[in-house]
């Protein structure tokens, strides 16, 4: 039967099939290995020898997958669905690699990869905790690949394979004119020529943070595996307090990672999506928002655990619970019970129940173990001091749970709606709870900011155990009189002066300036330990950055224009319309909209900005951005924005709509045509208030069959003369016209004839005018104005930087007590 | 009892306050009849009704009106301070956020549920 049609490439996907059947079964052999390679006995070595080389088998074929995959995505192997579905002929090689994430299957891939590469370095150095985590990476690794296996049971789906020829895969969601759709009933055997072209990679994926952000993102995703099997590992082997020093630069490394590829999102967001911002409390930003959260909040409890035997439970919950929000993040998007409540959340593609499967599997496990060693988790009799660091530095990632706690609940009502209609208790409890306005969101977490900021900026200066309050206040007074005065200097440059954003801006500022003072005063500038107060300071930047940027954003677009007897919020006008080369204020700017450049489906509209100093009328400041347009056959308008970056400030602007969308809608180059009789001598107004006077009109030949028209046009500029010239031939009126100077005005003469008037000797003459069509030609288009967003951007970088000084640090602590990696 | 625990409970009371505080804040999926009552921030499912005129002028970017039918199919006009969204026409479900002010909708934001984002889909074409 496969040799019934024609120039199908069946051996790449085979390959794949085979690989995706290896990778599976690897780690299955894997995890079976290493599971007996963690109990005791003369097998032990021989065990973990075999795990170790399934899990290396397991490697490259999770390699060969990514092969396989991408030579098909490459050459355009249509006959396989993931190509035609997600790549295009015309897609541009450094967006190949985009389509591995546009699709279920191929996220899922990307996740294993990440896995598989952090599995091969825990293998490297072994040690007594390998063999345990491994078991758990392992499982890890089953539960994946089998998302990948495609194997239809009649009561489950198994996965869905990316290696799936479309003449296999349910076809109903494809175009019934295709005729690929009929490929069940085999009526065409030479079907690849009936597939032009693919369904192309989704426009927002065609960009470069989305070549980066994905793969970082999904790397801080796998990552938090590692502390995640340390702690298991930790529980099952009853082993409850050892775990931490290996798994301590593992969190750090996840907590970088994760971070970074958050904040990517959010750069993606604002760079090239159009809600005009970076950050919207969008669910899929919430769901990769909350395990970093709890993952930071774990990480500071796990610092508490190792320094003083305290709150040993709290780390095993709050590590544990990280990777179990990383599935359920996972499970909420791809699910598509979020299709209500967010843009891009993703539509069902019947693994839901798996990934439902597999998220019980982990809580299941995490609960037994978690219960069972309860008791056993040694807690300590004495009580934290108040004025001791870890006393604090607890409170800190209660703050950080609390914060955690109502972003996922407020993200997750769509789950609570479909729990209490399932559960039919809608009598009891509302089922038709929509999410809240992102003014919820932010005026929640802005008093958890200022308690964090504050925080952040006292507890390193506490010591372990306990200390000198007195001490503690002197070296803070400083620090907090400094602060004061920087947060009153941002007041003003900033122009910030809510007190609710003045208190949160100054503990931000409290959190950078105690933190320097933290390295020069304690550390002495010591910058091998200084981890801790590096990624503080970043933190501080950041907080700074978020508040002055999303408090200080302006629209500039936005005018007080009302149309008369319109009742118009002035504030929520915030669209301005640009004809093509007609000058409009905006802000401080002037700007024109200069016209559409063309490719493809890509349109990038040319807005002129000048900036002119009224002292001395010259240009100070001049650019052009090209907000991009895709009038997309499939998704309507994609605006990508474009942005004038500045050091202190950034020009954002997008399009929300342009004439080239609506093809139907004002072709016409000449609109509001309008009838006008006229006879020498007349004057008449014109629909645009221009005067028209018909000064004479000369014949300009014996027979009295052509002349000449001679008009006056007045309008604000000034008069100008319009000639027309006009001939009748064999008694029909030639056509003819004339545009004014500046071709804005036409005239076409379709009638003359002798006046109607008795004893006169006039000629009536019938003119049509028109106007140029100024709507030809525009954009619509919002600009705004964001403050200070480098400060975010900054203290990103300055952040992960010292989760890194720190990572290093805690990887020599470990490797000094031969655990490290 | 010892200061670091009334901080600690001090601290577990304002987490409780701030989820209370929360679930009365969020907004709600309702009928036009009942966001007339109660006045508040709510979100409406429904279609476009499109026996009714649409309003929109380029010319006039920040107003785009139009007759929504919502699920208990009553009709109400809605209001959009905003450019009309460019593929609004395709849409088959729309869910609008705001609130009712006199005899409109005024949204603020509109979410539409296009038969398909991106695969070429069957509904689309029988329309």
């Amino acid at each position: 039967m496969e040799d019934y049609f024609k120039n199908e490439h069946l051996l790449i996907g085979n390959l794949g099939h085979l690989a995706v059947a290896i990778t599976f079964g690897a780690s299955l052999l894997a995890l079976i290995s290493f599971i007996f390679a963690s109990k005791d006995g003369d097998q032990k070595i021989t065990w973990f020898k075999t795990g170790r080389w399934a899990f290396w088998i397991h490697g490259v074929a999770v390699v060969a997958i990514v092969t396989c995959l991408f030579l098909i995505i490459k050459n355009h192997f249509f006959e396989y669905q993931y190509a035609f579905r997600h790549s295009s002929l015309d897609l541009p090689k450094e967006y190949m690699i985009s389509c591995f994430w546009e699709g279920q299957e191929g996220s899922f891939l990307l996740w294993l990869f990440w896995q598989m590469v952090l599995g091969v370095f825990i293998l490297f150095k072994v040690n007594k905790w390998t063999s345990p985590v491994m078991v758990f990476i392992a499982l890890s690794q089953v539960v994946l690949s089998s998302m990948l296996l495609g194997v239809d049971l009649d009561w489950f789906h198994f996965g869905s394979s990316p290696f799936e020829l479309l003449r296999e895969h349910d076809t109903s969601w494809i175009d019934p004119n295709l005729p690929v759709y009929t490929m069940r009933g085999m009526e065409t055997s030479d079907y690849l020529k009936l597939i032009k072209d693919g369904n192309g990679l989704n426009p927002l994926l065609q960009n470069y943070w989305m070549v980066i952000h994905p793969p970082t993102l999904f790397l801080g995703f796998a990552s938090t595996i590692v502390p995640f099997a340390f702690a298991m590992a930790a529980l099952w082997k009853r082993n409850y307090k050892e775990w931490i020093v290996p798994a301590l630069p593992w969190t750090l490394f996840s907590a970088a990672i994760l971070g970074t590829g958050v904040i990517m999102g959010a750069m993606w967001a604002y760079e090239s999506l159009s809600f005009g911002g970076f950050w919207a409390w969008d669910p899929v930003e919430n769901a990769s928002l909350v395990p970093w959260l709890t993952l930071v909040a774990g990480l500071h409890v796990m610092l508490i655990a190792k320094s003083t035997g305290h709150s040993l439970k709290e780390a095993f919950i709050l590590i544990t619970i990280t990777f179990l929000l990383i599935l359920y993040s996972t499970f909420l998007t791809r699910s598509g019970i979020l299709q209500n409540t967010s843009v891009h959340a993703f539509t069902d593609d019947g693994l839901s129940n798996q990934l439902f499967v597999f998220m019980m599997l982990f809580v299941i496990i995490n609960i037994v173990l978690l219960v069972r060693s309860w008791k056993e988790i040694p807690s300590l009799k004495t009580e934290q001091q108040l004025w001791s660091r870890e006393f604090w530095m607890f409170i800190g990632s209660l703050v950080l749970v609390l914060s955690a706690m109502q972003i996922i609940f407020t993200t997750s009502l769509p789950v609570w709606n479909k729990i209490v209609k399932m559960t039919g208790l809608e009598n009891v409890f509302n089922a038709n709870v929509a999410p809240p306005k992102i003014d919820v969101y932010n005026r929640i977490q802005l008093p958890i900011a200022v308690l964090i900021g504050l925080l952040t900026a006292i507890t390193q200066f506490f010591k372990y155990k306990n200390s000198d309050i007195k001490k503690v206040g002197r070296s803070l007074l400083a620090y907090f009189l400094i602060s004061i005065i920087i947060t009153i200097g941002c007041v003003f440059l900033f122009k910030t002066y809510n007190p609710e954003y003045v208190t949160m801006l100054f503990t931000s500022v409290f959190a950078v300036v105690g933190n320097i003072g933290y390295i020069t005063q304690v550390l002495k500038g010591k910058f091998a330990i200084s981890g801790a107060s590096v990624g503080h300071i970043g933190f501080g930047l950041m907080l700074i950055g978020i508040l002055v940027s999303t408090t200080g954003k302006r629209v500039l677009t936005s005018n007080n224009f009302t149309m008369p007897g319109e009742k118009m919020d002035a504030n929520l006008a915030e669209n301005m319309l640009l004809s093509k080369d007609k000058a409009v204020q905006i802000g401080e700017y002037i700007a024109t909209y200069r016209g559409d450049s063309n490719i493809g489906v890509n349109h990038y509209l040319a807005v002129e900005y000048e900036k002119v100093d009224t002292a001395t009328n010259k240009i100070v400041e001049h650019f052009i951005l090209h907000p991009n347009a895709q009038a997309n056959p499939k998704m309507g308008l994609v605006a990508n924005p474009d942005t004038r970056h500045y050091i202190t400030e950034d020009i954002y602007t997008h399009i929300t709509s342009f004439s080239g969308l609506d093809p139907q809608e004002n072709k016409e180059d000449w609109a509001n045509a309008d009838t006008i009789d006229i006879s020498a001598g007349k004057q008449i107004t014109l629909a645009n208030n221009n005067e028209l006077t018909l000064k004479s009109i000369k014949p300009l030949s014996e027979k009295g069959r052509n002349f000449e028209l001679h008009f006056i046009l007045k309008n604000l500029k000034g008069e100008e003369q319009i000639t027309m010239a006009c001939t009748i031939e064999n008694n029909r009126l030639l056509m003819s016209s004339a545009i004014d100077k500046d071709k804005l005005t036409k005239f076409d003469l379709i009638d003359i004839k002798p006046s109607k008037e008795k004893g006169k000797k006039d000629l009536d003459i019938k003119l049509v005018t028109s106007f140029k069509n100024n709507l030809k030609d525009y954009i619509i288009l919002k600009a705004i104005r964001f403050p200070y967003v480098n400060l975010l951007w900054a203290g990103t970088v300055i952040m992960v930087i010292g989760f890194f000084i720190a990572f290093f640090k805690r990887r020599r602590d470990a490797r000094r007590v031969g655990l490290g990696n | 009892m010892k200061t670091n625990r009334i901080i600690l409970l001090v601290f577990m009371a304002t987490a409780l306050g701030i989820i209370l505080f929360l679930f009365n804040k969020n907004s709600e999926y309702v009928s036009f009849k009942e966001a007339a009552i109660s006045g508040n921030d709510v979100h409406i499912v429904g279609v476009l009704n499109k026996t009714k005129p649409m309003e929109y002028d380029p010319a006039k970017p920040n107003h785009f009106s139009f007759y929504l039918t919502d699920t208990l199919q009553e009709t109400r006009q809605v209001i959009y301070d905003n450019p009309k969204p460019p593929d609004f026409d395709r849409s088959d479900k729309i869910v609008v956020s705001g609130k009712m002010e006199g005899a409109y909708f005024h949204a603020d934001k509109i979410l539409l549920k296009c038969p398909s984002k991106y695969n070429t889909d069957k509904e689309k074409k029988t329309e």
